[in-house]
């Protein structure tokens, strides 16, 4: 290289001239290229990385959501056949949705359960997984969805659901009403009762009204 | 020589600074009128989606003079008091209900004046397709990116050693120096090696090592897919589900406290929601489209129709068919948080694996979570044996009552 070549007088030490003449031997223009290509491989979360003899990783039954050739729409997951009811204390729930049934289950049907502490404080933990979000964290139809502007705020348990009776409510969950829709899929029916036991005694809260009356009176 | 180098190297310089800067993702901020609008207006009020306590506020700017509606967001009776007709109207069409006065600056008002004027003339377009931008999709440029930099700077890099080759020719020419003999690149190649044996030694003991490494990684992660994201058939975000609207994670995976899955919830779940929010706050109506799709639903009528079909969600967490797990036995009996092992997908968005889901993190936990025993009378006396056996004050960790055996799992 003469005039235009280079040496290193020490590791550590690299002058740019260095550099430039290293670039134009096209060496480093090599290296930093190979840096790139291996850092970059295995890094895509797209994919799910390599697999050592897969056999084991993908099932070969089928699994509780995985396409099934055995059937028309392809779905694993079964609903019973039509008819037929769980073994245990499971009861076929007798009202249809109509409103005669709503106003028929209002009347006469009533929750099995016990009003204890622990089925309260379950009921509790159940309401604030499947219900605090739109009904508030007391009930009163300022949860965080409504709260966001999102999804029209329901009626509070303490106002214009003061004396829902609890058939009424068991019948919402079950086929939905209004805005809301079926928790049935959800929730059995032991569960609903308890979070119905809960709500009962969210009703019976006084005091605070729903936001909505907040804004009229200003 | 010295003198060229330097202009040179500063060109070089300032491209590098260039890239560096156009890196950096300016986003433009959002105006806080959103904000305010968001914080203040959206229990009462609509923009383009109807009546929801007061009047849907789309195109107000239109219908009211700013000195009005700033009056009106001050104290709304003291303009119906003074006999204005417009307000007197308003407030007779809505039953008489009083808006709450707000103690807002004039700026802070006509910023969510402004706010709205945007989304007025935004709500027909959003309509048409989806938002552009998702927030979920970007990160996969980046590669592109880092490589059209990398072809412009080589560029760049080309034609500035062209020049500097010119000067020295010209250099050469004025000081009466002889013309260099041209040389083959691979053997100029060579001869620079010969002459720089430290630095080739340098640098093939980095590539040495760093291959190492990197193989090294390459090998231990077979098998682990930790931060698996793949692309969903809708673009689903956990981010303003449990993140932003606050849903609880089990209330649409309402199988981890009841069985071996937590499950992928059902579209009649999403239906329970999404019968009335037919537009993504990300994008619009398209997505959403998709679980009517499914479930053959027509939102204009509210009817479902015979032709469903399934939605085929891409598969994150995949446990071997070698090791059983259950996750109502850790959701419901041991009450351990989804976030544990799911990270906080709240802030996440797209689905994605956050443990590593090897047998080692398995273990791990095992041996430093304590048994929950509070609240299991089914294992009282159990659960007292353990205490005699280890002493009253010990741990009972899970390994202690066998969690790290291995027919536990593998059976």
């Amino acid at each position: 290289m003469g005039n235009f070549g280079f040496r290193i007088s020490d590791f550590g030490f690299i002058s740019i001239r260095n550099l430039q003449s290293a670039l134009r031997n096209r060496l480093l223009m090599v290296v930093s290229f190979t840096v790139i290509l291996i850092s970059s491989c295995n890094t895509d979360p797209k994919k799910p990385g390599y697999e050592f003899m897969p056999d084991m990783y993908r099932s070969t039954s089928y699994e509780t959501n995985s396409v099934n050739p055995l059937f028309s729409d392809s779905m694993t997951e079964r609903l019973p056949v039509a008819g037929t009811i769980p073994r245990g204390d499971f009861v076929p729930y007798p009202y249809p949705n109509t409103t005669e049934g709503y106003e028929a289950a209002g009347k006469e049907w009533k929750n099995p359960l016990e009003k204890t502490d622990a089925n309260l404080a379950e009921g509790k933990r159940l309401f604030e997984i499947f219900c605090i979000h739109c009904h508030g964290p007391e009930g009163q139809g300022n949860g965080s969805i409504v709260a966001n502007g999102k999804f029209p705020p329901p009626p509070a348990y303490n106002g214009q659901l003061k004396d829902l009776p609890e058939g009424k409510m068991f019948h919402t969950l079950e086929y939905g009403k209004n805005m809301m829709g079926s928790h049935a899929s959800q929730l059995t029916q032991k569960e609903r009762w308890k979070i119905i036991m809960y709500v009962q005694t969210l009703q019976k809260l006084a005091g605070a009204p729903a936001p909505a009356d907040t804004t009229k009176k200003g | 020589m010295k003198t060229f180098s330097l202009p040179i190297f500063s060109l070089r310089f300032f491209v590098a600074t260039l890239f560096c800067f156009l890196s950096i993702n300016n986003g433009f901020a959002q105006p806080d009128g959103e904000a305010l609008f968001k914080t203040n207006c959206t229990q009462c009020h609509s923009v383009g989606k109807g009546v929801v306590i007061g009047p849907d506020l789309k195109d107000v700017h239109k219908r009211r003079p700013q000195d009005w509606i700033i009056k009106w967001v001050h104290n709304s009776q003291t303009v119906v008091k003074s006999g204005d007709k417009y307000a007197v109207d308003l407030f007779n069409k809505f039953n008489k209900t009083v808006m709450t006065p707000f103690n807002l600056k004039d700026e802070e008002i006509k910023s969510i004046v402004a706010y709205i004027k945007t989304e007025s003339e935004k709500a027909p377009v959003a309509a048409k397709g989806p938002a552009a931008g998702a927030e979920e999709k970007k990160g996969g440029n980046t590669f592109l990116y880092l490589l059209i930099a990398a072809v412009v700077l080589y560029v760049v890099i080309r034609m500035v050693s062209r020049v500097q080759r010119a000067m020295e020719k010209v250099l050469r020419h004025r000081h009466g120096l002889p013309e260099p003999v041209p040389v083959k690149a691979t053997k100029r190649f060579v001869t620079w090696a010969r002459n720089n044996k430290k630095l080739v030694a340098v640098i093939l003991i980095v590539l040495f090592v760093l291959g190492n490494v990197k193989g090294w990684y390459l090998l231990a992660g077979i098998g682990i897919s930790q931060g698996y994201q793949p692309d969903q058939p809708i673009a689903f975000s956990h981010k303003i589900h449990a993140g932003d609207n606050g849903i609880n994670c089990k209330y649409c995976h309402f199988g981890a406290e009841k069985g071996k899955t937590a499950g992928v919830p059902p579209a009649n779940v999403c239906m329970n929601c999404h019968k009335f929010i037919k537009e993504g706050s990300i994008t619009g109506k398209e997505e959403i489209a998709k679980i009517y799709k499914a479930l053959d639903y027509n939102p204009e009528t509210q009817t479902y129709g015979p032709n469903k079909k399934p939605i085929q969600w891409v598969r994150v967490h995949n446990l071997p068919d070698l090791s059983y797990f259950n996750h109502s036995q850790h959701v419901k009996v041991a009450g351990v948080e989804c976030e544990t092992c799911h990270g906080n997908m709240a802030e996440e968005g797209v689905a994605n694996q956050y443990a590593p889901l090897t047998m080692g993190w398995c273990i791990d936990c095992h041996r430093r979570t304590p048994v929950k025993m509070e609240g299991n009378h089914y294992y009282d006396e159990y659960h007292k044996k353990l205490l005699a056996k280890f002493g009253s004050d010990s741990l009972i960790t899970v390994e202690r009552i066998g969690g790290t055996e291995c027919a536990r799992c593998h059976y």
